[in-house]
């Protein structure tokens, strides 16, 4: 399995998650970078992989290990009905389903979690960072202690 | 740490309890030692990083970090903490825009930097048009911005210490020895 293919899946693990109505009742457009236009469906979710190199391997080449890390933004907006749902409260729920995945179910390990500012104050935006090591030849992921 | 032999039944029993306690201080003064290195290296690197980008808000990122460095016997701790908002942008991005989002900053007036310079800021993180806003230099002159996109400085310096974290705690700690130097 290839880093390709890991983050793919992950990516994928969390479409699925971000799409079933009854885990995530807001919704959420996944992304690989920021858009280049000014969407106007929030939440935003921009995922990308931010590190990928070799760490480690044995003398005749083989057990290959990796460090991988993943960027995961998360944006959303206050959504106004009856009742206004905080923009803080959409993210953070966003925020712990995708943790669930790519720390619970792949094993990366969560090495920031921060509320950055966005340009557009109007918009909440949480940065997380995921890192571990991908065993080439096992395809364990584990955390790099 | 060398190899130190006792002979317990002739006072040196007292001797090994000594010879811990000086090696417990010399520890504590080791990892001080570690933590101040890590921290330089730490601003090192994002300095060097930083100025081998074309970036305008390198500057920022250079001048605005705080390296906060701790040792308390459980932990050793360096945290890189940025005073500069234009520096966390330089890091993360602007991020997101939202479509009809109303950012009226108008930064400078036509007095300051002409009358191109007034305005809305336009938000554009991708280099497919001159949308952007008008914004000081480091030199104070009046530039263009087209975005600003993620330039992760302080996180690849940190993956940059990180592998390297192994060869300064080597470099310090191996000097230490029972019965101290």
């Amino acid at each position: 399995m290839t880093n390709e293919e890991v983050f793919d899946e992950i990516v994928d693990a969390i479409d699925d998650i971000l799409s079933n109505s009854q885990l995530n009742p807001y919704g959420a457009d996944i992304m690989s970078f920021i858009p280049p236009y000014e969407p106007d469906v929030f939440p935003v979710i921009v995922i990308s992989q931010v590190d990928y190199r070799l760490v480690g391997k044995t003398l005749n080449k083989h057990e290959k290990k990796y460090k991988f890390a993943i960027e995961c933004q998360i944006f959303s907006k206050d959504i106004i009905g009856i009742t206004t749902t905080h923009k803080r409260d959409i993210a953070n729920h966003i925020d712990e389903l995708v943790k669930g995945v790519i720390q619970d179910t792949y094993g990366l390990g969560l090495a920031m979690r921060n509320v950055i500012p966005n340009l557009d104050e109007n918009i909440y935006r949480i940065v997380c960072r995921y890192e571990g090591v991908i065993d080439e030849d096992t395809k364990v992921i584990y955390i790099d202690e | 740490m060398a190899n130190k032999s006792y002979d317990l039944f002739a006072g040196g029993l007292d001797e090994v309890i000594k010879d811990l306690q000086i090696y417990e201080r010399d520890l504590i003064i080791a990892n001080d030692i570690f933590t101040q290195r890590l921290a330089v290296e730490t601003v090192e690197t994002i300095k060097a990083l930083a100025m081998s980008s074309d970036g305008e808000e390198m500057a920022d990122i250079i001048n605005s970090n705080i390296i906060q460095r701790f040792a308390n016997g459980q932990e050793s701790v360096v945290r890189v903490v940025n005073t500069s908002q234009n520096a966390t942008y330089s890091e993360f991005g602007y991020g997101i825009v939202g479509a009809g989002s109303e950012i009226d900053t108008k930064p400078f007036t036509s007095d300051e930097y002409g009358a191109e310079a007034i305005g809305k800021w336009n938000y554009d993180v991708r280099k497919h048009g001159l949308k952007g806003w008008w914004y000081p230099n480091r030199f104070g002159t009046p530039t263009h911005s087209i975005g600003q996109i993620p330039r992760r400085t302080i996180y690849r310096s940190y993956l940059s210490v990180l592998g390297n974290v192994g060869s300064y705690a080597n470099s310090v700690f191996s000097k230490l020895k029972l019965g101290g130097n």
